[in-house]
């Protein structure tokens, strides 16, 4: 996806005229990523938006126990959503899952439009507040949900987003440690949740490679229908209710 | 606390000239509730912003499993969540612990504000991102504890709010259910925590009367240092007591 594709096809950037966009776009600074390469560190100060064009950005939190979970993935045609502030700390460390391209939005100048164009701040509140509810949400269903379930979940859909349905490959090389990373648990916690699955013949995994044997099972884990996760329709504490 | 109070000194309306404030106050209304009264349900679409002057609000997530549990606490000088969007739901159900008094800010009005003073809506912005920020915290905390460190952290803030610090008595009447719901756990599971407790002596509970025995306990189940929960120094992000200081 373009930046111009961007800004016409998405929220909060509907109600700019041709004009605004195009002079919304010549302040963008293009940044490409690599693979697993940070884009910004969680409580670093910054003075931008991030749209993201190309590739996945993961958002991870850091926690009290030294580990980090995962948020959310971002695709293209998502930003960062929020903070707005001139120099406001970053809530999140985002880092990108294979070749990502992003765009860095000046937060002064979408202020400057906003009070150009009333519903240019509508829209944008608007976006902020689904997001506030998307936290919200996960808050809530994430909070009495076991490390397991959490780890089926994210198994599930990262083999959506990078594997290939025909085929068992999870399509993204996970250590144990970084699989550990995404739910806030101990390696050793992760290692005997993936041992206890291989042993049932769930999944298999070799270094780090992973491949997802059943993903009925894996749904039965995740308390999620099969057919809901196969067809991409979401759930509302599942990643997907933000991609749909 | 008054209204004039509330908006001259607690962001994001400190930045307003004496004029603006005056102007927006005109168009507060002012609401008291009663204890336990719900001032709005999760999902509701509101069009005002709720500025607390007086009581305590608690706000509360609804859970998948069908009960809910409370994400955050509201003392005077606090405002509910930041919605500012015409279409946006509440993302929480808030209801006043003990008599509160609040006053209805017309969201209009601040966004009118906004465009007309960019000070105002960098200051709005500011406080967004911090209660933006605030909630991605409380959800890292959350994430990996177990409902019985919740539950001790909840009982302790909440003996801190309403209890006397020369007696054993909680302050508030909670029942095993209004436990349950506040950590987002089975009536179950809570009662058989609650059993535990009292047969340890960390607390005893008739009814929905709770009686802290030793609070040091508690602290310690809760993983926080006694001391400074005494002395009501949170630690900035785990506790619901870091928005009330």
């Amino acid at each position: 996806m373009t930046l111009e594709e961007y800004l016409r096809t998405r929220d909060p950037f509907l109600p700019l005229d041709e004009a605004q966009r195009a002079s919304l776009a010549a302040s963008c600074v293009r940044k490409v990523l690599a693979d697993r390469e940070i884009l910004f560190r969680e409580g670093a100060p910054s003075d931008s938006m991030y749209l993201v064009t190309d590739g996945i950005l993961r958002l991870d939190i850091s926690h009290p126990n030294g580990t980090r979970f995962m948020l959310t993935p971002l695709l293209a045609g998502m930003m960062t959503d929020g903070e707005m502030a001139e120099g406001f700390p970053h809530p999140v460390t985002a880092t990108a899952m294979g070749a990502t391209t992003v765009f860095l939005m000046p937060r002064a100048r979408m202020k400057a439009m906003m009070r150009e164009n009333r519903a240019f701040l509508e829209s944008f509140l608007s976006l902020r507040d689904a997001s506030m509810r998307y936290i919200s949400r996960k808050l809530s269903s994430t909070v009495s949900v076991t490390t397991e379930t959490r780890l089926a979940r994210i198994l599930l859909t990262f083999y959506k987003m990078f594997g290939d349905p025909q085929a068992p490959d999870l399509g993204y090389e996970f250590s144990q440690q970084s699989l550990a990373d995404t739910v806030a648990c101990t390696r050793q916690s992760a290692a005997k949740i993936l041992q206890s699955w291989k042993d049932a013949e769930l999944i298999d995994m070799r270094y780090t490679n992973i491949l997802v044997l059943s993903p009925q099972r894996l749904c039965d884990i995740a308390g999620w229908t099969y057919e809901h996760w196969r067809d991409g329709r979401s759930k509302a504490d599942s990643w997907f209710a933000r991609f749909s | 606390m008054t209204l004039d109070e509330f908006l001259e000194n607690r962001r994001p309306f400190a930045v307003l000239s004496a004029q603006e404030r005056i102007r927006l106050s005109s168009y507060c209304v002012r609401k008291t509730l009663a204890d336990r009264e719900v001032l709005f349900h999760e999902g509701e679409v509101g069009h005002s912003l709720y500025l607390v002057t007086d009581g305590l609000l608690r706000l509360d997530l609804n859970h998948p499993n069908g009960t809910r549990f409370m994400a955050s606490l509201m003392p005077p000088g606090n405002m509910s969540d930041h919605e500012l969007a015409a279409d946006a739901p509440h993302p929480t159900t808030t209801s006043a612990m003990g008599p509160a008094e609040v006053y209805l800010v017309p969201k209009k009005e601040i966004k009118a504000l906004m465009l007309q003073d960019a000070t105002f809506m960098e200051a709005c912005f500011r406080s967004q991102d911090e209660s933006r920020s605030y909630l991605l915290s409380l959800f890292a905390h959350a994430v990996a504890l177990r409902p019985e460190i919740r539950l001790a952290r909840i009982l302790l803030t909440f003996y801190k709010l309403f209890g006397k610090p020369d007696s054993t008595t909680l302050g508030y009447p909670f029942s095993q259910e209004a436990l349950a719901d506040l950590v987002a756990s089975s009536r179950q599971n809570t009662s058989k925590m609650i059993r535990r407790w009292k047969q340890e002596g960390v607390i005893d509970m008739h009814y929905a009367q709770i009686e802290i025995l030793d609070p040091h306990k508690l602290c310690e189940i809760a993983g926080w240092n006694h001391d400074r929960w005494r002395a009501g120094q949170a630690r900035r992000k785990d506790s619901p007591f870091s928005r009330i200081q």
